[in-house]
């Protein structure tokens, strides 16, 4: 995730570099990397993300340890439904050609096998590196289709 | 036990703060190559979708394609609404009501 961000984080100062890294997860990055798509990158952006998400969380945290002894199993409610959920809005606008379907393919094969037969979350870091690699490698191959 | 723990929640704050800015640190130095470059375009869609597709496929740890896995059914429901909508608060919301009412059929 921080890679990705890096080429329009390195022209911030490092002070601002450092507290936006400090916010980065999954939901500030994904939200950072769509407005990017959209209307381009801004530093503000990503750190009022952050910011929210930051203060929800604590607080979330908090009512949660306090209300959390009262409901037996909060996963049977199917609450957790609303990370896959957020990230379908945000992935489902990005698959409009052929190399993101292909990307988006080939990862959600890795990371389906990855997670039924390695430990832990090595699926995610395994999937993502592979298919970017290979879309990386195909955005090369159409640059050079387009030159001929 | 207690120092323990607190050490613990350091040192893995330590190592993903690493991670999130050490980037950062060591393309200040050496400029972001182009080859890098093409390859970092696609990583948003690539980790999108390897944080999806398991937890709809796999919930509990194992492959359940079946009808009894709400996960699935709610999240081909909500890759519709967002296809359609394209707005957040839209798919998490009747998402979460989907699999809140597949549980409650599932009780009956």
């Amino acid at each position: 995730m921080g890679a990705s961000l890096a080429p329009y984080m390195m022209k911030l100062p490092v002070p601002l570099q450092a507290i936006l890294s400090f916010g980065l997860v999954d939901e500030s990055y994904a939200l950072t990397i769509n407005r990017i798509n959209s209307s381009g990158y801004s530093a503000l952006y990503q750190l009022g993300c952050s910011l929210t998400l930051y203060i929800t969380w604590a607080i979330s945290t908090a009512v949660g340890v306090v209300a959390g002894s009262y409901i037996d199993d909060p996963l049977q409610w199917g609450l957790d439904f609303a990370m896959p959920a957020t990230f379908l809005v945000l992935l489902i606008p990005r698959l409009v050609d052929k190399q993101s379907l292909v990307v988006c393919g080939i990862a959600a094969v890795t990371a389906v096998l990855g997670a039924m037969y390695l430990p832990g979350k090595w699926y995610i870091i395994i999937a993502c590196l592979l298919a970017s690699a290979i879309g990386g490698m195909m955005e090369r191959e159409g640059v050079n289709n387009h030159a001929q | 036990m207690r120092s323990e723990i607190l050490f613990i929640i350091l040192g893995m704050a330590a190592v993903t703060y690493l991670t999130r800015f050490g980037c950062l640190v060591l393309f200040r130095y050496t400029g972001i190559p182009s080859f890098l470059h093409r390859w970092l375009k696609h990583i948003p869609t690539a980790i999108l979708t390897a944080l999806i597709m398991p937890s709809l496929l796999l919930p509990k740890g194992y492959l359940d394609l079946t009808m009894q896995n709400h996960y699935l059914i709610a999240g081909i429901l909500a890759a519709v609404i967002a296809y359609k909508s394209r707005n957040i608060i839209a798919t998490v919301g009747l998402g979460i009501m989907a699999m809140i009412t597949l549980n409650w059929l599932d009780k009956m």
